[in-house]
């Protein structure tokens, strides 16, 4: 066991590995404000590398809702659960937030390497807490699609009964996208026996060396979040390669310049912004003032982690949906959730320009500059004064052109009165 | 009697039990099936690669006695080692995929078994199989006279789908008396009495333990489950009468005013109040009756 150091967690903590960082790693930020369910990613992915014999039930990215849907079933609860009963009452979090070294305080409980070493086996101890699903679970990806939470006891079926308002709704259901995080501590990597899966010095991809995998299916065991996944005709694992060719810039379409994912570029709600953030030599993100992710994730602190307590540092970053009870949000995104959903509901000026950058191009935006513009709206969200100008947020790509330039408010086009359907 | 295999349900069980071995300290057992396995991965040709792994397997389900665990089962049925031609085992993705099945041809009777990966290493393995081939031993015997085809004149496929329900519910308390599989009696009463809820529950005792005891065959245990087939009368989630989507919103004959009750009978006929309808169509017709027709009426 090494001592690394996870930022998330705003400690150190025991990992099989030492620490070793990628000179750029892929990151991402989903808006699940935004998210509507409608499985173009999926489809995206699907149709680009899993559409071959094998892996009929095989999904790289996967679209649940929550709180029941999960791919696997209830992958997440299963693992809270062993996690819990790990270490009982124990999965807390304390400190106070600091920068960018413990943004959100720091973890007291334990992560699935931690929790791990007690689960002792004659085979010795397991590297990650986990478990393997079975077939059943895999084989219904989208169970209880748009299936609501929040019906009173006894009152079964009973749901969009009332009017409901934010902050937190009562009934309530989100869509939780999902691929693999590509972690800084990946848990699958841990666990292989084979030493198959690497993690690559160049942008921090996690990938399952087809030529070494003897199916072990120990980093689906490992995976908190089971986002390795077993073929059974090549009896290999196989797993999201984050579309490598097109993050190095090999796709044509791009000109030579990096492009987000396949899943990313075919999202329909604009609710991805994937790209490549630079790190320190222990990990913490390299300020980079201008990097959409940098500011998305440690200046406005929107966009959070999924599950930071299982400890693999995902790369994968929410901003959370803001009419969901905060208890289930804190559980899921760490104690940042407050202040994130505070800040996304009343967004500043800088937040609304960045915001925008979601969706608009498919070339990686290295950074962004805004240009200020009128002030054309104002109102007041729930007692705080909220102030909307028609600022231009202008996206780079890696050689430093701009690849785009949208306002902050939409562009109009009125009818002229004469047609008959001019509203 | 031929056993046959799914090559893909032999290595995901032997994996499974290997993995539980390991688990419960027979690490140098389930190492020498990983090195063994391993070592197909060098085959280049996919085909002979396939092979391998289906023959490897095979021995191991043997070696690892799970053949042994099904074989001892079929054998306490002397019908199918007699006249099944062969018997195939399949895996089932998910719980309600798991069953037996006869598949007759001439000259062939195919016995196929699907089950979950997991239900091997379950506790309830033996007699889950055992009630399987109960059903099994039931088709193949002649004085049970098993028919496929459950058929009722006329009716729709919600009521046909009720009717074999039923039947399955009947047949499923047979076996478990006949096996005296104590443990599955409360599971079965609870099945009874929802599918048959009509009945009184004098009347349902009575039937479930000559249900137990007895062994009716096939026509016996249809004429029952026709017996107390009542129209499916508003049961939650079955298929309204008028427009044949399912519905948990019945209207039944006090929620119907008289002018509705006319206008209904008017495109049916038969349909008494008491057959119930959707709430979609009660307010259908009743509007039927009011100053305009509806719009839109099919
Ligand atoms: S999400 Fe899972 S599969 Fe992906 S890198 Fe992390 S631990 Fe590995
Ligand atoms: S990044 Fe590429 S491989 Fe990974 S889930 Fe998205 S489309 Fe699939
Ligand atoms: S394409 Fe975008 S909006 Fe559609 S389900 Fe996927 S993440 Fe959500
Ligand atoms: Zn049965
Ligand atoms: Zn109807």
């Amino acid at each position: 066991m090494s001592n690394v150091y996870n930022w998330q967690l705003g400690r150190p903590m025991d990992y099989p590995y030492d620490a070793a960082f990628p000179r750029e790693q892929f990151a991402f930020v989903f808006n699940l404000n935004r998210c509507i369910g409608c499985q173009s990613c999926t489809m995206a992915c699907k149709s680009t590398w899993t559409f071959s014999k094998g892996q009929e039930y095989m999904w790289w990215n996967n679209v649940e809702t929550k709180p029941y849907g999960g791919y696997p079933a209830h992958w997440d609860v299963k693992t809270l659960d062993l996690l819990e009963k790990a270490n009982p009452g124990g999965q807390s979090w304390g400190g106070t937030p600091q920068n960018a070294k413990a943004p959100y305080g720091q973890f007291k409980g334990q992560t699935v390497f931690e929790a791990a070493k007690h689960n002792v086996s004659p085979e010795g101890a397991q590297k990650a807490l986990g478990y393997l699903p079975t077939d059943e679970e895999w084989a219904g990806a989208n169970r209880f699609e748009d299936h609501p939470t929040g019906a009173p006891k006894g009152e079964r079926d009973r749901y969009f009964q009332r009017p409901e308002s934010l902050p937190q709704h009562k009934t309530w259901f989100f869509y939780l996208a999902r691929l693999c995080n590509h972690c800084s501590y990946p848990a699958c990597l841990a666990a292989c026996p084979r030493s198959a899966i690497y993690k690559r010095p160049e942008d921090g991809i996690v990938l399952i060396d087809q030529e070494r995998c003897r199916g072990y299916r120990k980093c689906m065991e490992a995976c908190p979040y089971k986002k390795s996944l077993y073929r059974g005709t090549t009896r290999t694992s196989e797993k999201c390669v984050a579309c490598y060719p097109r993050v190095e810039g090999r796709d044509p379409d791009g000109g030579g310049l990096p492009m987000q994912t396949r899943c990313m570029s075919a999202c329909i709600g604009h609710i991805r912004l994937q790209g490549l953030v630079e790190l320190n030599a222990d990990g913490t993100w390299k300020e980079n003032r201008q990097h959409p992710l940098y500011y998305l994730v440690h200046v406005a602190k929107v966009a959070l982690p999924l599950y930071p307590q299982f400890g693999t540092e995902p790369n994968g970053y929410y901003i959370p949906p803001r009419w969901v009870p905060l208890p289930y949000l804190r559980q899921m995104f760490g104690p940042g959730v407050d202040a994130a959903i505070e800040r996304y509901s009343v967004p500043d000026r800088e937040l609304l320009a960045v915001l925008q950058l979601f969706g608009k191009d498919r070339r990686i935006c290295f950074r962004y500059e805004i240009k200020q513009g009128p002030k054309v709206f104002e109102t007041n969200i729930r007692g705080k004064k909220f102030e909307m100008f028609n600022d231009t947020v202008i996206g780079y790509g890696r050689d430093g052109k701009e690849i785009a330039r949208i306002a902050v408010e939409e562009p109009v086009h009125v009818r002229p009165a004469q047609h008959a359907n001019s509203i | 009697m031929q056993l046959r295999y799914d090559g893909h349900l032999l290595e995901s069980v032997v994996f499974l039990e290997a993995r539980r071995l390991e688990q419960s300290g027979q690490a140098a057992l389930a190492g020498r099936y990983h090195a063994q396995r391993s070592t197909l991965y060098e085959l280049a040709d996919p085909d002979q690669r396939s092979d391998g792994f289906f023959k490897l397997h095979v021995q191991w389900f043997r070696e690892l006695g799970l053949e042994a665990r099904v074989l001892a089962t079929a054998k306490e049925f002397p019908l199918i080692e007699e006249r099944a031609t062969s018997l195939m085992l399949r895996k089932a993705l998910a719980k309600k995929e798991e069953g037996a099945e006869l598949f007759v041809r001439p000259g062939a009777k195919n016995v196929v078994v699907a089950l979950r990966s997991e239900r091997f290493l379950e506790d309830g393995f033996e007699p889950f199989l055992r009630h399987e081939f109960c059903h099994v031993a039931d088709m193949l015997d002649d004085a049970f006279g098993y028919e496929p085809r459950i058929e009722l004149a006329g009716a729709p496929p919600t009521e046909l789908a009720l009717l074999r329900d039923r039947y399955r519910v009947l047949w499923d308390i047979t076996i478990a008396g006949r096996l005296k599989q104590e443990a599955e009696r409360a599971a079965c009463w609870s099945e009874f009495t929802r599918a048959f809820s009509t009945l009184p529950e004098e009347r349902q005792r009575e039937l479930f333990d000559r249900l137990w005891r007895e062994r009716p065959a096939h026509a016996g245990l249809l004429d029952i489950a026709k017996s107390s087939h009542t129209r499916a009368a508003r049961t939650p989630g079955g298929a309204c009468p008028l427009c044949k989507f399912p519905t948990f919103d019945w209207a039944g004959a006090d929620g119907l005013g008289s002018g509705a009750v006319a206008a209904i009978q008017e495109h049916f006929p038969n349909w008494r109040p008491e057959d119930g309808c959707c709430g979609r169509c009660a307010e259908l017709y009743a509007m039927s009756k009011m100053a305009q027709p509806p719009t839109l009426f099919v």
